[in-house]
């Protein structure tokens, strides 16, 4: 990613124009009254903001946040959307790339009704991209931020947050709304996830209890079964009673692979499946192959269908897999 | 050298039986037999016909398709470390289906297969322009032709990601084409439709054979012995097009073989290339389809691509090739060189 020096000397005289008129500005303000000195107060306390302990460290959020760009586009996204932040920026999403429509994608059109733009392509970071739309806050996985840190500090505040692997979305959400004083909203939608859970939980009860349930990625190479996905998060959630191969995940923490040959040896104690296929030509070519239909399940018509856009996100993806899974039992 | 020929088909069959054996799902010897009868299980049916013959056949007609097209562009370069991948024939074809997918839309293996001809063509050329220009001798130097071929690949390259930071869609296609692989039975649709120009190929690969063992003396001893210097050019370009281009749409761009599995029969032929063509095609099919069977046991229950597997065995043997080269080019007392057994063969014959 290259940072022109040109660029960053030209902020660093922006902004040391800015500090010079913040700082007369300030000098004016002494020598005006009393309503004078208490509004000059309160501009202070905005720019004292919030702060709040992130992956990467302390991080100080101004009290008024005008523009938001998020980073990654997954959780990020999610959370910033969900919780009502401006958002004016977020990497662009290629048309066509899923098949099936985004969890995001209503949420994402509102915010583009409102301005918000698509800054660059996903994991092709453009700082300059960021700087001109002004965010007030920028809000990323922290992998993404940490190696360009500095550089995007310098723009604005950078609300570092995890990944499926690090933390929860609920730890997350709670970060972001502490940070920009939407704790309650944050709360309201764990809370209104939670309710939900519940909700599927004692609906599907027996059938939850009794079926063994598989997160399955599959293409031509083979299958996959990942315990952190947000899917998989969502399936334990709900009390699903895993297969042998996705216990295997959950118990060691990590993925677990199959060569094509084990499609059906693999999976063939699972009663439900949430299929895992991204665009149509790789799920027609799945449901064409003979050890795909083998499959107890698929054979039973336990089978619903989801894509790589459930294995991240915040609440509004989480509940979008809480379908998913209620689809799912809803086959039973 | 019949016996040579005979060890080497009777290796090939062999290597293409465990093929059919071997997998990350392990049935007895009766299992496998009775899927060819219709006597095993349907799981054992759809692994063994559905899946292992497929990329066995793959694997031979693939592998010996590169190898053969591998050993034409180091005879009609004069260079020994040149393969279709290292000289930009495969990147040509790769970028030539990127676009495909990504501005056409096309889809199925049928349709990439024009493009991935197209793509080895221009490929082809720009090398082979390239590298003369850039040569200030007459017979192509190897350095200058590997630069030129880096260049190009380079060039390729660099469209081939543009095309795929624009659209990801494209990415998840093209993974097949970068990595290569056996599994799936993709490339077997593709092998339907393009096993004609391969046959083409390799027929254009034997007839031309003899007149390479004349251009290995230098394009003006070549002339002199009445052979159509130009026209032999034209039917390897035409050869390599074919054969990279169709194993290409077939298996994805798989390195090294082209590269190494010429040098493995080279020694047992003498730099015969009447006989090293049929040799390489056996070489080559035994080489893809080890690297595949290695692959499918090395982590079980998992696989590991083909392609990545030849990578990791053709790195060394590219590296082992680039010494040789090097010492033998330092000997200047070695009594036999390969232009020296080309003007013995030639002038015996």
């Amino acid at each position: 990613m290259s940072r022109p020096s040109a660029d960053r000397r030209t902020t660093r005289l922006l902004n040391a124009l800015a500090a010079s008129a913040a700082t007369i500005a300030l000098l004016a303000g002494c020598t005006s009254g009393a309503a004078a000195d208490a509004d000059a107060d309160a501009d202070s306390a905005d720019r004292a903001g919030r702060t709040v302990d992130t992956i990467l460290g302390e991080v100080t959020v101004p009290e008024q946040i005008d523009a938001v760009v998020v980073i990654e586009g997954r959780r990020d996204l999610d959370i910033a959307l969900a919780l009502g932040l401006p958002v004016v920026g977020f990497p662009i999403e290629e048309e066509g790339a899923l098949e099936l429509e985004s969890p995001l994608a209503d949420a994402r059109a509102e915010a583009e009704a409102n301005g918000a733009t698509g800054l660059f392509i996903a994991d092709e970071i453009n700082i300059e991209a960021i700087a001109e739309a002004a965010p007030s806050l920028i809000i990323s996985r922290s992998d993404d931020v940490e190696p360009i840190f500095d550089e995007l500090s310098a723009i604005a505040p950078v609300l570092a947050i995890g990944e499926q692997d690090v933390s929860t979305w609920q730890d997350d959400l709670l970060l972001v709304g502490e940070a920009t004083g939407t704790t309650d909203t944050a709360e309201a939608l764990i809370a209104e996830y939670e309710a939900r859970v519940a909700e599927v939980s004692a609906s599907y009860a027996d059938v939850i209890a009794s079926k063994l349930v598989v997160p399955l990625g599959t293409d031509a190479e083979g299958s996959q079964v990942r315990p952190n996905r947000l899917l998989s998060n969502v399936l334990q959630d709900v009390g699903a009673q895993p297969s042998a191969a996705f216990a295997e995940s959950i118990e060691t923490g990590e993925g677990v692979e199959f060569g094509p040959e084990q499609l059906l040896d693999a999976h063939k104690d699972a009663d439900g499946i949430v299929a895992l296929v991204n665009v149509a030509d790789e799920w027609a070519a799945t449901q064409a192959n003979p050890l795909w239909t083998q499959l107890p399940a698929v054979a039973a018509g336990h089978v619903v269908r989801s894509d790589k856009s459930t294995h991240e996100g915040g609440p509004i993806t989480a509940l979008h897999a809480l379908d998913v899974v209620e689809a799912l039992y809803a086959t039973f | 050298m019949l016996v040579v020929g005979v060890l080497a088909l009777a290796a090939v069959l062999a290597v293409a039986t465990l093929s059919i054996f071997v997998g990350t799902r392990q049935f007895d010897p009766a299992t496998v037999f009775g899927a060819f009868t219709g006597t095993a299980g349907e799981e054992a049916h759809a692994i063994i016909l559905g899946q292992r013959v497929p990329r066995t056949i793959l694997g031979i007609v693939g592998g010996a398709a590169l190898a053969v097209g591998g050993a034409l562009v180091q005879a009609h370069t004069r260079n020994p470390l040149a393969d279709p991948g290292l000289l930009g024939v495969t990147a040509g074809s790769a970028l030539a289906v990127v676009l495909a997918i990504s501005l056409l839309g096309v889809t199925t293996p049928a349709g990439y297969l024009w493009f991935a001809f197209a793509g080895a063509l221009v490929g082809t050329v720009l090398v082979a322009v390239f590298g003369s220009v850039a040569t200030r001798r007459r017979d192509a130097g190897p350095a200058s032709l590997v630069l030129a071929g880096a260049a190009v690949s380079a060039l390729l390259g660099a469209v081939t990601g543009v095309m795929l930071l624009l659209d990801t869609a494209t990415l998840d296609v093209y993974r097949f084409w970068t990595v290569g692989s056996l599994a799936g039975g993709r490339g077997f649709e593709a092998l339907g439709v393009v096993w004609p120009f391969l046959v083409l190929g390799l027929l254009l690969a034997l007839v031309q054979a003899p007149a390479l063992n004349a251009l290995a003396l230098g394009d003006d001893i070549a002339q002199s012995l009445g052979r159509n210097v130009a026209g032999t050019r034209m039917l390897g370009l035409a050869a390599i097009v074919l054969l990279v281009g169709g194993a290409v749409a077939c298996i994805g761009s798989l390195g090294f073989v082209g590269l190494v599995a010429p040098h493995l029969v080279r020694r047992l032929c003498r730099d015969d290339q009447r006989a090293l063509v049929p040799l390489a095609a056996a070489a080559g099919a035994l080489l893809v389809l080890v690297a595949d069977i290695l692959g499918r046991v090395a982590v079980a229950p998992n696989e590991i691509p083909v392609g990545i597997t030849l990578g990791v065995l053709g790195g060394p043997a590219f590296l082992v090739l680039v010494v040789r080269s090097a010492r033998r080019r330092s000997s200047r007392r070695r009594p036999a060189t390969p232009q020296a057994t080309a003007a013995r063969r030639v002038v015996s014959s």
